[in-house]
């Protein structure tokens, strides 16, 4: 995670003008797409949770654990079906 | 964690109210009073937005050859959704009306590939989703209200009467 952060600030802060253009090229994270999952499964569990819970202080520690769920839920299916690639 | 569904008045009529929280991520939950919670999604599903097109570029948003992930996800985000597709539309028909072979037949984007547009796609269609989810809780819990108050009116208006005679 910290790798990936520090390419993001390595590519900004690299003569932007000549090699990257906000929003207008793509970043080169393909070595790193892996830890850009998780803020996708917090920002899903976070927009959940601030819908759902009855206060809103729940909502960091329930978003947390619906985060962790998701995630085992999503390497569980990776690895079956994964298992299943392999055996059949 | 017991999960609350509670009826939200509005002012408005819940047709107008679906409209502007599709158009504007969180507006709806801030009409109906819910202030606090407006302000979390409306920071998270235009963070998720905005990190995907920041990650994968504006190719990420393409409603003409990714129609699905356009039509189904991504549109859902609102105003900025679409004036993003705007945008990328705008500069897709400069480049195709340029000479072919001049500099201008390029568009001014680099297009992504692989995982990063992937994961730009995603995060953007995902933010659409999030809106969509956000726009039926909105609608509702409006209804709710309405009902409620329309399975209260007969009985108080028979108390009412009662009261009288």
């Amino acid at each position: 995670m910290i790798d990936t952060l520090r390419h993001i600030i390595t590519l900004a802060a690299v003569d932007p003008a000549a090699t990257w253009r906000p929003f207008l090229d793509p970043i080169d994270l393909h070595g790193h797409w892996l830890w850009l999952i998780a803020p996708l499964l917090m920002g899903v569990a976070l927009v959940y949770k601030t819908l759902k819970a009855p206060s809103l202080r729940e909502v960091p520690l329930e978003t947390l654990r619906l985060g962790i769920y998701i995630l085992v839920l999503m390497a569980v299916a990776g690895a079956t079906l994964w298992g299943v690639i392999e055996l059949v | 964690m017991n999960h609350d569904f509670q009826a939200q008045k509005s002012a408005l009529p819940w047709p107008v109210v679906a409209l502007v929280a599709w158009l504007v991520p969180g507006l709806g939950h801030l009409l109906i009073g819910r202030r606090d919670r407006a302000v979390i999604l409306a920071a998270t599903i235009y963070g998720m937005f905005i990190a995907g097109l920041f990650m994968g570029g504006i190719d990420v948003i393409d409603p003409v050859g990714d129609r699905l992930w356009f039509g189904v996800g991504q549109v859902h985000a609102g105003a900025l959704a679409i004036g993003v597709a705007g945008v990328r539309m705008a500069m897709d028909v400069k480049a195709e009306a340029a000479p072919y072979g001049s500099p201008e037949a390029v568009p001014e984007y680099q297009p992504s590939v692989g995982r990063v547009n992937e994961l730009g796609t995603l995060y953007c269609a995902l933010a659409g989703g999030l809106n969509l989810l956000c726009v039926l809780d909105v609608i509702g819990r409006i209804t709710a209200a309405e009902e409620q108050r329309l399975r209260e009116a007969p009985s108080s208006r028979g108390r009412a009467s009662e009261a009288t005679s």
